[in-house]
């Protein structure tokens, strides 16, 4: 159908030779055609997208038309027909009609900026065609979400900067998703409008294809990271009798594709996660293996130890060997879990220096801590889905245990101190304001994608919509919502006067405004019966817009700020981090950061940050039992760093600006951002400035 | 300081409550748990209890950083420090 938003031109020599009304103006249809001016179609628009009375557009198109001829303009472009309209809406009081008349787009400029100029606002996207169209989606999905999904209140939260609505650009779709190879293994790949069905799959390396396949399709339902759950142990079944030879290419297959994956949605990477384990988890251990064919094996989980351990030791052997120029795999990310039962299992000593030794070398390994009855699966930058009692009970089904979570939203905390001025009654008042106004985001959310869902298999999100078990893929009774927080330590210090290592009040103090959120959130997760659960954001960009926004608002910002103020290489603190420079003993941060992980659900990290020195993999492994004995830490990670020179292939220690081998300038300097390795070049100002300030623990033991 | 985690209505809470004169204790700090206390649940992160306490209750935190649950044990406790 013609639109009026669709006037491409104005022909010159015509509009010079009409002197009457018949304008020579040419609309372009969405058919592509070219149709001549018709008032009407204004008339049309108005009357099909607000609420305005038939007359009331008469009048306006007319007004418009005669502005026409009277600018003589020479040429008119669709986006300025609708803004004259716009603004005659605006002339009569008439804003909500405006609101819903708004188009939706991009100026020239920023689309030359962008086609031209790489993105930073995610390094984990590269810049190229795919991504550029990628990000050119995104901008209007944003609009959209802020003007059609969310109100105006809680678009203006965001706009304002006091909470942060990640992923705008993937409004359409939830946020996160952690699930089970069994499902896969068990119905094959059947995936709503795909072409061909494959059957579940009889080879390992069909079962990988299938992995892979699927975790494309997820990710273009899901605007965030994939996870799967015990990878080496769904897989075991598979390779009962296989020489090792074709483990180890398996291994290697796993990690390759996942790790060159950025042919997908906009030339991203699927950020993948996999959940490795050295033990057979609790949970799994009676449950029926699932083997070739989608059968049923006739034997539990427990009796595939030996496959699974050789399989998770094969792994770590690919990730240590590192990429074709021996750098680091960026994806898929190996998550160890260290449970109690870790420490029971033969083997774990060697194990887990083995993995230790990868951490040191090459960073990979991040070490998830399962205390006492706990059980998760983790992904993303730290999120976790802690397992309960019904989850436990899904275990036995294990195709079952999918998670997700629907959203993420920030609060902005260094903001509200400045709000409260020092008062504490004001600031506690304002924290719960603030969540309060990240639940009703999250309630309109979960309403828009509820309706998407609701279209069923017809809709855009007919994946999630599959029931092949019995209910749909996406089990909205097991979605969370998150809630993050960004610069709780430069609250902290604005309030009280000190950093949260500086002194134990001020550590004190910093836990009694998460104990607020905790508390402040279950409360409201009560009242909607949704699963409300604190998160700490990775905030790749939230840190720096938050910085850069209050810079411009509260002068009190100088204050307490990090980074290089005349660089604008600013930032705020992420989550409940200490401050990256401040010169605390590695075992005291994991400790003293651990103290906050039991009140944050959904899942919370440390950094090591080890710069360029190589520790021991036996000084890691001690590091790593103390840590699971000795703390409340959640998750930690070692991170080196490293550059890679393009024109000789070597990597080096440590970031440097010329090659150590051949000094050359053409380097790659690679280390971790915020849960994950990327090249530094592709990093946006604030995380620049943190890399600077970041403390380099050299003596870890 | 020694600080007393308890919580509505959980049993060994209250016996400890009946059978220590908690109101003449200047020295003994009791945090309620009561999903309304940020300052208690903030205390009980500070300890590294929050997992603890999902199991047991009462807890005891003594002044050298002791961590004591059972009722009759942080029962015995108070009464010895008291006495
Ligand atoms: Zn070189």
């Amino acid at each position: 159908m013609a639109s009026v938003t669709e006037i491409s031109k104005y022909r010159e020599k015509e509009v010079l030779a009409s002197e009457t009304t018949d304008m020579a103006l040419f609309v372009r249809t969405s058919s592509e055609a070219m149709d001549g001016w018709d008032r009407g179609r204004i008339v049309d628009a108005l009357l099909r997208e607000t609420f305005v009375d038939e007359g009331t557009a008469e009048d306006i198109s007319l007004e418009v038309e005669n502005d026409i001829k009277r600018s003589g303009i020479k040429v008119i472009t669709a986006p300025l027909v609708r803004e004259m309209v716009n603004a005659k809406l605006l002339e009569r009081g008439l804003e909500g009609d405006r609101r819903l008349h708004t188009r939706l787009g991009v100026p020239l400029y920023d689309v030359d900026q962008l086609i031209t100029r790489p993105n930073k606002e995610n390094a984990n996207v590269p810049h190229g065609p795919e991504a550029t169209n990628l990000t050119l989606a995104e901008n209007i999905k944003k609009e959209y979400a802020l003007l059609n999904v969310f109100d105006q209140h809680v678009a203006d939260g965001h706009m304002r900067g006091d909470l942060h609505l990640h992923d705008l650009g993937f409004i359409d779709r939830p946020y996160c998703s952690g699930q089970s190879l069994e499902y896969i293994k068990k119905f094959g790949l059947n995936l709503p409008n795909s072409l061909a069905m494959a059957k579940p799959a009889k080879h390992p390396e069909v079962l990988l294809a299938h992995m892979v396949k699927f975790a494309a399709a997820l990710q273009s339902h899901f605007a965030g990271a994939i996870g799967w759950d015990a990878v080496n142990l769904f897989f075991a079944p598979y390779l009962r009798g296989l020489p090792q030879r074709e483990v180890r290419q398996l291994a290697q297959m796993l990690i390759f594709e996942f790790s060159q994956q950025a042919v997908a949605r906009g030339g991203q990477a699927i950020f993948t996660d996999i959940n490795l384990y050295w033990e057979i988890p609790k949970h799994f251990e009676e449950v029926p293996a699932i083997g070739p064919g989608g059968e049923f094996t006739g034997s539990t989980y427990s009796d595939y130890l030996p496959e699974a351990q050789n399989f998770v030791w094969t792994l770590f052997d690919i990730y240590r060997e590192g990429d074709g120029v021996g750098r680091p795999f960026f994806f898929p990310k190996p998550l160890v879990h260290i449970t109690e039962k870790f420490f029971q299992t033969p083997g774990h000593e060697k194990f887990l220096h083995h993995i230790c030794d990868v951490a040191s070398e090459k960073g990979n390994s991040y070490f998830v801590f399962d205390r006492g009855e706990t059980a998760k699966i983790s992904e993303c930058c730290r999120l976790a889905f802690k397992l309960d009692k019904s989850d436990l009970a899904d275990a036995t089904r294990p195709w079952k245990m999918r998670y997700s979570a629907m959203q993420n939203v920030t609060v902005n905390l260094p903001r509200i101190a400045y709000e409260a001025g020092g008062d504490d009654t004001k600031l506690f008042s304002i924290i719960t304001d603030r969540i309060n106004l990240a639940a009703e985001a999250h309630l309109q959310k979960k309403q828009f994608i509820e309706r998407l869902l609701a279209l069923g298999e017809s809709g855009p999100l007919a994946l999630l919509t599959m029931d092949k078990d019995g209910e749909p893929y996406l089990r909205m009774h097991r979605v969370t919502y998150l809630v993050g927080m960004v610069g709780l330590n430069e609250l902290v210090q604005y309030h009280t006067g000190q950093q949260m290592h500086e002194s134990s009040e001020a550590l004190k103090f910093g836990l009694r405004v998460i104990a607020h959120m905790n508390l402040v959130a279950a409360r409201l997760g009560k009242k909607h019966n949704m699963r409300f659960v604190l998160e700490q954001t990775p905030a790749e960009s939230t840190a720096y817009r938050f910085a850069k926004m209050d810079m411009k608002l509260f002068p009190q910002t100088q204050r307490v700020v990090k980074g290089a103020i005349n660089l604008e290489e600013i930032y705020y603190t992420n989550s409940t981090l200490f401050n990256v420079g401040s010169q605390v003993d590695a075992i005291e941060r994991v400790k003293k950061e651990g103290l906050f992980h039991p009140l944050i659900e959904a899942g919370s990290l440390t950094h090591i940050w080890l710069g360029e020195s190589r520790p021991s993999a036996e000084s890691l492994a001690n590091f790593v039992v103390k840590t699971f004995q000795l703390t409340q830490n959640d998750q930690i990670a070692f991170s080196p760093e490293l550059t890679t020179c393009v024109v000789c292939g070597r990597t080096a220690r440590g970031l440097h600006d010329a090659c150590l081998f051949c000094g050359s300038d053409r380097v790659e300097q690679i280390t971790r951002i915020t849960g994950y390795f990327t090249k530094v070049a592709s990093w946006n100002k604030g995380k620049i400035g943190e890399l600077k300030d970041r403390f380099r623990n050299r003596a870890i033991g | 300081m020694t600080y007393l985690f308890t919580k509505p209505g959980c049993g060994k809470c209250d016996w400890v409550k009946s059978h220590v004169e908690l109101e003449k204790r200047p020295d003994v700090q009791v945090l309620n748990l009561d999903g309304e206390n940020p300052e208690a649940l903030a205390m009980l992160a500070y300890f590294e209890c929050v997992t603890l306490a999902e199991k047991k209750l009462p807890i005891l935190v003594s002044d050298a950083g002791e961590v004591l649950t059972g009722a009759i044990e942080v029962r015995s406790f108070l009464d010895k420090v008291g006495g």
